[in-house]
């Protein structure tokens, strides 16, 4: 069957993913390679939180926005991508600390029920995001957890 | 096992660097990495790990814990003499060991010549501890 270009193009720029199969694979990625599994999605989340962001400053427009309003603005279009609601709660590049918070984290069942955190590829795509826009290297501090029986999952980033 | 990495050990010893054995080292990601030996000196650090089978899994996890802390070296000790391991540890930019020998010390202290070159050249900052 032809399809006409738009829908061609539609269909081959999207794919569906559930949070059951994402946390599948980075528990294949444990299980091979152990904690370098989770040093893996980090990097990986890392270079798509990079790429996404450049992508959308380019859509922006914005240039001389501040990095903090740029950051919220970003958020708020990847919380549409359906990883959970993000906002962020602290940017503070002096001290260089960032903190995001996330409601409906999309893998909340997962982390429950492994008992551990599942954020590897977010820390990395949030670290992927602040790095794209202000330029510096935060690393993961600390997070709150479902799975350590927090309310919600927040991820802190932090400078060296 | 215990005994290559003696000697390892020894040999960074000899060459000035402190040496712990099992040594668990908390990347940007927020994994903690277990490492056989972490050998520093200065603001040089060397990380390394022992594949007892010579499997390539050993030498591309070494690499994903190696990715995690930036401005780490890493060394892993093969067990089996695996000359894929050898190939892909040139790639990865891991120096691939032998599991003992004469060849052990020469090529540890090759190595450990380059890092210096290296670090009088350019030093590098180590991120994380």
């Amino acid at each position: 069957m032809k399809m006409d270009g738009e829908e061609e193009q539609e269909i081959s720029q999207k794919i569906t993913f559930t949070a059951e199969a994402f946390i599948r694979m980075i528990g294949s990625l444990s299980n091979t390679f152990g904690s370098a599994g989770g040093s893996m999605m980090f990097q990986m989340g890392k270079d798509v939180g990079s790429y996404e962001t450049r992508k959308l400053l380019q859509e922006l427009d914005d240039s001389e926005a501040e990095p903090e309003a740029l950051m919220r603005k970003i958020l708020e279009e990847v919380s549409s991508h359906g990883w959970g609601e993000m906002s962020l709660t602290e940017f503070d590049l002096l001290e260089g600390v960032v903190e995001v918070v996330l409601h409906h984290n999309v893998f909340e069942t997962y982390c429950d029920e492994i008992d551990m955190p599942q954020c590897f590829f977010l820390r990395g795509y949030l670290a992927g995001i602040i790095e794209e826009l202000t330029e510096q290297r935060l690393h993961f501090k600390e997070s709150k957890c479902y799975a350590f029986g927090d309310e919600d999952c927040s991820i802190k980033m932090v400078k060296g | 096992m215990a005994k290559v990495l003696k000697a390892v050990a020894a040999v960074m010893l000899g060459r000035g660097f402190g040496v712990e054995q099992d040594v668990d080292v908390r990347g940007l990601s927020g994994s903690d990495h277990n490492f056989s030996l972490v050998a520093t000196k200065g603001t040089v650090r060397t990380v390394v790990d022992v594949s007892t089978f010579g499997s390539q899994n050993d030498l591309v996890s070494l690499l994903g814990k190696k990715m995690d802390l930036i401005g780490s070296d890493a060394l892993l000790v093969d067990m089996t003499g695996n000359e894929e391991l050898s190939s892909l540890g040139k790639v990865y930019n891991i120096q691939i060991l032998p599991p003992g020998g004469m060849a052990l010390g020469d090529i540890l202290g090759v190595y450990i010549d380059g890092i210096e070159q290296r670090e009088s050249e350019s030093p590098r900052v180590v991120v994380n501890e």
